[in-house]
């Protein structure tokens, strides 16, 4: 009988503690309109250019005490870009850029989250580019999160990273657009 | 002017390339077979150092990144089987259905992206029945030229698949597409010296087969890739109407034929290059 109880608190110690974790672990789903993907690159030498995807769509997984228990996943529709200026916005779509028919999707997914700091993480993980997949890092800030007035709880942040577009197969007109792009991600997300 | 001189420059190499393979096989020293093989030979290369330059590397990745490389590293085993085919006439019909296979199996590799992502039942399998068609006309109608242009050693005909080339650079232009664009204005460039210099048409015959493959390889890229513009595929019918035409005068001295045929070429691909720009919406101010 007393066997029997030892192991009955056993199992009931294990399931708070590994339940405790994995509640610990907050699923935020991307808030589409709340977020943002932006990115800038030189013209000409002269001036930097912006455009911004208006499709995207993700999760972040965060876990406070855990953070390697942390993910990031996000998705991009390349067709979706928009720099202001349709004729443009096609002619980044064209296989000169993005080649969006041939490669729909940009996606991030994450490999390792590293706690760098207050409210800050280092990500690692692969970014897929125009059928290209290359290992990339960048530090994401968390800026705050907290009840929204409709009762949802929310969590956001933001990134800023620099990718090299010559090492995704995106090479026309190096002579007129930079080689490098710097992406600006604002993340805003509700928790499932 | 440093953007025009990089888009010019792999033209200009194509151009040279080419051209000083012509100009070798015009010289009289050299054995009959080098001699008949340097244009096409030349041609292939011109395209595939123009193709390297404009894409910042020699040679596609592979497996192909992007399914337009499918087109260059297809590129030497079709220059293979032309020359095969210029040097050996008497092989002409299994290699004709070696190469058709080849251009079938190609738009099925150039198609594969879309119909991974894009594409779904029926509609998929009617746009790429449609791709085909369109192919198999071109090859088709210029079948049909080519043999005529086997008969003298005229290549006026010739002439008519590099007024197609250029055409076809400006309609990637309109579907927004500048590398379609300079890749088709590459086959132009390649492909003037030949046309010019060549004295016999011996020594380019292989060309049309080539140019078979190339242009509507790259005709399938603009329509699957880019924004064709849907007045552009009037030029298409440019072989048939040439085949019909050339039945029309085929009384006529060969000379006169290749004249009527060279500017009726002319003058429907300028008014259909015309008439797809007209049909255009216009947008703001955009120079790239």
């Amino acid at each position: 009988m007393k066997m029997r109880h030892a192991f009955a608190s056993l199992a009931l110690a294990s399931s708070m503690l590994f339940g405790g974790q994995a509640l610990a672990a907050d699923t935020y789903e991307l808030d589409a309109v709340h977020s943002h993907a932006m990115f800038k690159i030189m013209h000409l030498g002269l001036a930097n250019q912006y455009g911004r995807f208006n499709d995207i769509a993700g999760t972040v997984v965060v876990d406070e005490k855990n953070p390697a228990n942390s993910k990031v996943e996000v998705t991009i529709k390349t067709a979706s870009v928009d720099t202001k200026n349709e004729k443009r916005d096609e002619h980044l779509r064209s296989p000169d850029f993005f080649n969006a028919k041939q490669f729909p999707t940009l996606t991030f997914k994450s490999t390792k989250v590293e706690a760098a700091g207050k409210d800050t993480y280092k990500v690692t993980g692969n970014l897929t580019l125009h059928g290209v997949t290359k290992p990339i890092s960048f530090t994401f800030k968390k800026n705050g999160e907290g009840k929204d007035p409709w009762g949802n709880f929310r969590m956001g942040g933001e990134t800023t990273f620099t990718i090299n577009r010559m090492d995704y197969g995106i090479n026309y007109m190096p002579d007129g657009l930079g080689k490098e792009v710097t992406l600006m991600l604002t993340f805003e997300g509700v928790k499932k | 002017m440093a953007l025009i001189y990089a888009f010019m420059g792999p033209l200009w190499l194509a151009f040279g390339v080419s051209l000083g393979a012509t100009l070798l096989a015009r010289w009289q020293k050299l054995p009959g077979l080098l001699q008949a093989a340097l244009p096409l030979l030349g041609f292939s290369l011109a395209y595939q150092l123009g193709w390297g330059q404009i894409h910042q590397q020699f040679w596609p990745p592979w497996p192909p990144l992007d399914s337009g490389h499918w087109l260059l590293w297809l590129l030497w085993p079709v220059t293979a089987l032309a020359l095969v085919l210029q040097l050996r006439p008497r092989w002409t019909f299994w290699l004709h259905v070696f190469l058709s296979g080849l251009v079938l199996g190609l738009i099925w590799l150039i198609a594969t992206p879309l119909r991974e992502h894009s594409w779904t039942g029926a509609i998929g399998w009617l746009i790429m029945g449609a791709a085909a068609g369109i192919w198999l006309l071109l090859i088709w109608g210029y079948k049909q030229l080519q043999f005529a242009d086997a008969e003298t050693p005229q290549l006026g005909l010739l002439w008519n698949w590099w007024l197609l080339a250029l055409a076809s650079g400006w309609f990637c232009l309109l579907g927004s597409s500048a590398l379609l664009a300079q890749l088709n204005w590459l086959v132009a460039a390649a492909l003037l010296p030949p046309v010019l210099l060549s004295r016999q048409a011996a020594a380019a015959q292989g060309l049309p087969y080539l140019l078979r493959y190339l242009v509507p390889g790259l005709w399938l890229q603009l329509m699957l890739f880019a924004e064709l513009p849907p007045a552009a595929l009037l030029a298409l019918a440019l072989p048939l109407l040439s085949g019909w035409l050339q039945g029309q005068i085929k009384t006529r001295p060969r000379w006169q034929q290749n004249l009527w045929l060279w500017l009726f070429s002319g003058v429907w691909l300028l008014a259909v290059a015309g008439f797809s720009w007209w049909l255009m919406p216009r947008p703001e101010l955009y120079l790239g």
